[in-house]
């Protein structure tokens, strides 16, 4: 069994593994790539399509229009979920949502932003349960609010922290 | 039949089936496992935090720090994040260097893991063989950037120390000698009819539950996603070598443990095209100079023994960022394991719980009390389960 498995993975006559043809060919594939810009743009045309560089994309989005921008990254060009970014900037607090399209290595950066008075999105765990622990963390780091955000426990911090504990704030300290 | 009462074990927060300190609640009924609670934080040490307040040479250090076992993974991010916010690209010699590190470091994270996934088994036959090969690799590692781990190799725009050309030939014949020590523990463990009865249809971590969890790495590869970031975002040297993506469709440990063995001997495959290609390159920079920070923001992502770990920098043109995001490949991994858990016997959940690799060590400190405070298990009478439940199926050693 092993010896089929193995014989797969290109072993010469001595035992020893040498080269494949493992090359990516659709990777640089550019129609695929205006592809996506073209369904990105037509999906969310207030959105802010910013691409810098070839493979990092960054998307800026109305934060009430979250959950519809990242379920169509989510689940209609099947992106895989990164991970989220929070950070408080003088413009307000920020969330980058970093969907990864695997195929292409395409990384689009959701971006949204919430006033420093009340910050409050929606929660993306309807989606899926890999976003639920990138939120717990922003929710205690920052004190964003995630509507809908069922486990609202201390993910990183010790469970006795304040509730107004949050040192990735620029108040901190 | 008197309904059974259900128990929480306790694994954690320190034991040595995690790097770090976490803490499992496994929720049982019997013998059966039918939830679990992951809390995390023990190990909390702000490095996003402590990153702001450093230099961009000095960054690369700091994040070679979050992790011993897979040391090289994110300064080799980390660069990138620089590299890509700055728009700096790397000399072709350290593209090679950054290559072979990284996949020396993969090989014996891999070993690592197969070793006390064997050990945890019962089968101490694997965890012998297992690290006594990861000894050479960490032998080559020596040789190429002075230590066996933490390898403090990488800085922004390049390599610290350069592979020379004597050094090669001696190289070429050990990874030839690994080769073979390699293919032979490949064969012995996936041949093994005792491994296939123990790890196959446990834990399963079907495709659609990969997806929907985001994982990555050797984890999601076993649950036939074919990610691989060395593959899908170019960097280094990966795109000028030839190599396989392993992919198993199963989803269960044996094809974690397959997917990461055969991940091994593609490793020294893409070693042995890089040290050759190096031969044939004249010598000359291994690093780009940077003048001034970026001004704009960056990510770097690099494929680490355990999936894919991704940085992201943000600087305003000093010399310090101004945000600095670090996620590690387990954050995504280990929570998939409140679904792969799900059903199975608590004699498999050690194993199962190891199966994403969250890396070992440390201190084991595990006990198991029923609701009315009587004392069930610790962690050494749940091992001593796992390995039971092997001899009983008569094997292990």
């Amino acid at each position: 069994m092993a010896d089929e498995v193995i014989k797969t993975q290109n072993l010469d006559k001595n035992g020893a593994y040498i080269g494949g043809k493992g090359f990516c060919p659709q990777r640089d594939s550019e129609p695929e790539f205006k592809n996506i810009e073209g369904q990105c743009r037509e999906f969310y045309p207030e959105g802010e399509l910013n691409l810098v560089r070839k493979r990092r994309w960054y998307w800026e989005i109305a934060a009430e229009d979250l959950v519809k921008v990242a379920d169509f990254c989510f689940n209609t060009l099947g992106c895989r979920f990164s991970t989220a970014t929070g950070e408080d900037t003088p413009r307000g607090f920020t969330i980058l949502y970093h969907f990864s399209i695997d195929r292409l290595g395409l990384l689009i950066s959701v971006r949204v932003i919430l006033p420093h008075d009340d910050p409050q999105v929606d929660s993306l765990t309807v989606l899926g349960q890999g976003f639920e622990w990138a939120e717990r963390e922003i929710h205690e780091m920052l004190g964003i609010g995630f509507r809908g955000l069922g486990d609202t426990r201390h993910l990183l911090l010790p469970d006795d922290s304040p509730d107004d504990y949050h040192p990735y704030r620029r108040s901190f300290g | 039949m008197a309904e059974l009462e259900r128990k929480i074990i306790p694994i954690g927060p320190f034991h040595p089936l995690q790097e770090e300190a976490e803490y499992f609640k496994l929720k049982v009924e019997g013998e059966k496992v039918v939830g679990l609670d992951i809390q995390l934080g023990y190990m909390h040490r702000g490095h996003e935090k402590i990153c702001e307040g450093k230099t961009y040479d000095q960054i690369p250090f700091v994040v070679e720090r979050i992790c011993g076992i897979c040391s090289t993974s994110h300064p080799f991010a980390c660069v990138q994040a620089i590299e890509d916010a700055a728009g700096i690209e790397i000399p072709p010699r350290a593209a090679y260097v950054r290559t072979i590190v990284g996949e020396l470091e993969r090989i014996h994270s891999h070993l690592l893991w197969a070793g006390l996934a064997g050990h945890f088994l019962g089968y101490n036959t694997v965890w012998m063989w297992a690290w006594k090969y990861r000894e050479s690799v960490l032998e080559i590692s020596e040789l190429i950037t002075g230590n066996r781990n933490h390898y403090a190799m990488f800085k922004p725009g390049g390599v610290r120390r350069d592979i020379e050309g004597g050094m090669i030939p001696p190289l070429l014949a050990t990874l030839d000698e690994l080769d073979k020590k390699l293919t032979m523990l490949t064969k012995a463990v996936l041949d093994d009819p005792m491994l296939h009865k123990r790890l196959e249809g446990v834990g399963v971590l079907t495709r659609e539950k990969a997806i929907e969890y985001s994982v990555e790495g050797p984890t999601g590869r076993a649950s036939g996603l074919k990610i691989d970031v060395r593959k899908d975002d170019p960097h280094a040297a990966y795109d000028w070598v030839e190599w396989e993506e392993i992919v198993c469709q199963e989803g269960d440990v044996f094809a974690k443990t397959k997917v990461r063995l055969l991940e091994c001997l593609e490793s020294t495959k893409i070693i042995r095209q890089c040290l050759r290609k190096l031969k044939d390159l004249p010598e000359g920079e291994i690093d780009a100079r940077m003048e001034h920070g970026p001004d704009g923001e960056g990510v770097g992502r690099y494929e680490a023994p355990r999936g894919e770990v991704f940085h992201y920098v943000k600087g305003d043109g000093s010399m310090y960022p101004v945000r600095y995001k670090i996620r590690a490949p387990s954050s995504m991994n280990i929570k998939s394991n409140e679904v792969a858990v799900l059903g199975g016997s608590v004699a498999d959940a050690a194993i199962i719980l190891a199966a994403v690799d969250p890396c070992y060590c440390c201190t084991e400190r595990i006990a198991a009390f029923n609701t009315k405070g009587k004392f069930l298990y610790n962690w050494n009478d749940l091992l001593k389960l796992s390995q039971e439940k092997t001899a009983r199926m008569g094997g292990g050693s």
